[in-house]
């Protein structure tokens, strides 16, 4: 039998203030399938990927993510579904200040069974398989992990966000701008592990990114201008 | 587990707002502890005292005075009155019991209560002596549980006794006493008191100063049917109204306890709104920082976290408090009273007595529990209206009908 799709959207639109903000007629990523999802600033990237991980319910279409029918499922199904099955990084990190670099890595386990479960598959606990994923983000001070996140840099922060999204192996990863603070060298090499461990774990990698540099390490890049029929440029944005 | 850990640390990183209000409300929560502690020691005490007699009687003097003397000992003796009173209850059919106290003498400091037989008789308890018996020959004295425990003195050996509260050595009697009882313990005055025979006490007063000591401080009276207290009292005032001042002592404490229980309902009043001030403290220490966590909800939601579990991070912030608060409140209360009860054993035990904790208090927790957990709801509502409001605010990042017209402007301009 054949995988579903990891993205299949048709006629999707959403509204907001009577502003239609996104109408995608199309679209379908394949599953373990790694996407550079590039446009302007409004083009709606962000939005979408809300769409994606069933926090804004969109208008009217269908969508269906990893193969499940979103517009179906209620808002209880759907935070289950999100803690279950995909890993975010945010544009704006959105770590829990109080708790340890550690703690934020390890929380989707606290919030999914099937992402702690993933985690002890490999024979790991989840803690082992945070230092595992930051020593390939090339942090490899344990110690420092301990420390609260607002005690720590921005860079770190960020691999914090990453290695906290990839965390119990969801099975689709949204990544939005994942490198923006960091110099050249520390974007590759984050563009290089997202999309290496989605390949290496057959996960599927959505990334926002403006960087050109980064283009040569997906499989596929997909401008919002050509799927969002409302994506327009916006230069106050 | 992961929702616990994340409430645990929420309030450690603001430990100092959270300390301020859990040492707010758990002082509050121990006043108001106290104070039913004290209330419902006081209601227990009384109605324990008002089985000693129906009826006291004395020389004229403040109702109130003579019930708190004759119960509890509280105050200076009442003036003296004859002993021959005692002899015509006695002989009235209707009365059980007629029991003169006296208290003009002292051993080493402690007064010295001369009384009759039927003092032991009163003593509505299964076993009236822990050791010996009453007053066996006309030198014994009765010693209190606790005067025993605390004197160490056992029953064969001899006591003086002496003149007045505070005698020199002159004013020993020449007899001395023998201990031949030490009573159980009753949880009332009696426990703390050194009984001797009143008659014997008379003759000795008079050999000490001729031609004085016939006289006793106070008659407790009980009598076969409550039913005939009123006419008892009726009788005696119309027949020596002059000389002497009946009570019936259930009346004068129920007056008492009204007036101690008026003072303390307004003290519980204050100690109520210095509780409400708390717990809005604990209120206002969560609901500030939910707007400055605004955007940890909206990450804990985008991690998959379920409305319900961000609701109950917004409940359990403050329960945790409020939950703290009163346990802390509790143990303060029972350290409180086990002091008490170490500092002042006879005292204490007299006035307060029972439990450490007793359901009065225990019903109290519960009501500060439930109304503080009322409380708490509203945190958590306005969390879930939060993760409501979310939902509105992720979409609201995409552009809008006004920017867009005012960029459609800016484009036509240039």
């Amino acid at each position: 039998m054949d995988e579903p799709l990891a993205v299949d959207i048709d006629g999707l639109t959403l509204q907001f203030a009577g502003y239609r903000c996104l109408d995608v007629p199309s679209l379908t990523i394949e599953q373990g399938e790694t996407v550079l999802l590039f446009g302007e600033n409004g083009s709606g990237k962000t939005t979408l990927m809300k769409v994606l991980s069933g926090l804004i319910r969109f208008n009217s279409g269908r969508l269906r993510v990893l193969g499940h029918e979103l517009t179906t499922m209620s808002d209880r199904q759907v935070s289950q579904f999100r803690a279950d099955y995909i890993g975010h990084v945010f544009q704006g990190l959105n770590l829990i200040p109080y708790l340890s670099a550690l703690e934020n890595i390890v929380l989707p386990c606290g919030l999914s069974g099937i992402r702690a479960d993933n985690a002890a598959s490999s024979g790991l606990t989840p803690e082992y398989e945070a230092y595992q994923l930051m020593a390939k983000l090339k942090f490899e001070d344990p110690e420092r992990l301990q420390k609260d996140v607002d005690q720590l840099g921005r860079g770190l922060q960020q691999r914090i966000a990453i290695a906290r999204a990839l965390m119990g192996k969801p099975r689709l990863v949204l990544a939005d701008e994942p490198a923006s603070a960091m110099g050249s060298y520390s974007r590759k090499l984050v563009y290089e592990l997202l999309t290496t461990w989605a390949r290496e774990n057959g996960s599927t990698l959505i990334c926002i990114s403006h960087d050109k540099g980064a283009d040569a390490f997906f499989d596929r890049r997909v401008n919002m201008k050509e799927i969002n029929e409302n994506a327009e440029f916006n230069p106050l944005w | 587990m992961v929702i616990l850990q994340i409430v645990s640390k929420s309030l450690l990183r603001r430990k100092k707002r959270v300390l301020i209000a859990l040492l707010a409300m758990s002082f509050a929560v121990y006043f108001v502890l106290l104070l039913t502690h004290l209330k419902a020691g006081l209601a227990n005490s009384l109605s324990r005292v008002n089985e000693q007699a129906e009826l006291i009687i004395g020389a004229p003097a403040q109702p109130v005075h003579l019930a708190l003397y004759g119960l509890f000992r509280a105050g200076n003796p009442p003036p003296a009155i004859s002993y021959d009173y005692v002899q015509r209850l006695q002989a009235n059919p209707e009365v059980a019991l007629a029991i003169p106290l006296s208290q003009q003498e002292s051993h080493r400091g402690h007064p010295v209560t001369g009384t009759s037989e039927q003092l032991f008789d009163s003593i509505n308890t299964d076993q009236v002596f822990a050791q010996g018996e009453g007053f066996s020959h006309s030198h014994s004295v009765v010693l209190g549980a606790s005067f025993a425990q605390d004197s160490g003195y056992l029953p064969g050996e001899k006591m003086t006794i002496a003149a007045g509260a505070e005698p020199t050595l002159d004013d020993e009697y020449s007899e001395p006493f023998t201990i031949t009882g030490i009573l159980a313990p009753t949880g009332s005055v009696l426990d703390n008191g050194i009984f001797v025979p009143i008659t014997t006490l008379q003759d000795m007063r008079s050999a000490y100063r001729p031609g004085d000591g016939k006289d006793i401080n106070l008659i407790l009276v009980k009598l076969h049917s409550k039913q005939a207290t009123l006419p008892i009292q009726n009788l005696i005032k119309t027949t020596h109204g002059k000389t002497l001042e009946v009570i019936v002592p259930v009346q004068e404490l129920a007056y008492v306890h009204q007036l101690v229980n008026r003072v303390m309902n307004v003290v519980l009043g204050i100690l109520a709104i210095t509780m409400l001030m708390a717990l809005l403290m604990v209120f206002f220490s969560v609901s500030g920082s939910l707007a400055e966590r605004r955007q940890e909800v909206q990450t804990l939601r985008m991690l998959g976290a379920r409305t319900q579990q961000i609701v109950v991070i917004g409940f359990l912030e403050p329960l945790m408090v409020i939950l703290l608060a009163l346990l802390v409140g509790l143990l303060l209360l029972l350290a409180t009273v086990t002091t008490l009860e170490i500092l002042f054993p006879v005292d204490w035990l007299a006035w307060m007595g029972g439990q450490k904790v007793s359901v009065n208090e225990l019903v109290t927790l519960l009501v500060m529990l439930a109304f503080g957990s009322l409380l708490t709801f509203v945190p958590a509502w306005m969390t879930y209206d939060q993760c409501m409001e979310n939902q509105q605010e992720m979409v609201s990042s995409a552009p809008s009908p006004t920017k867009r017209r005012a960029v459609q402007t800016v484009e036509d301009a240039s």
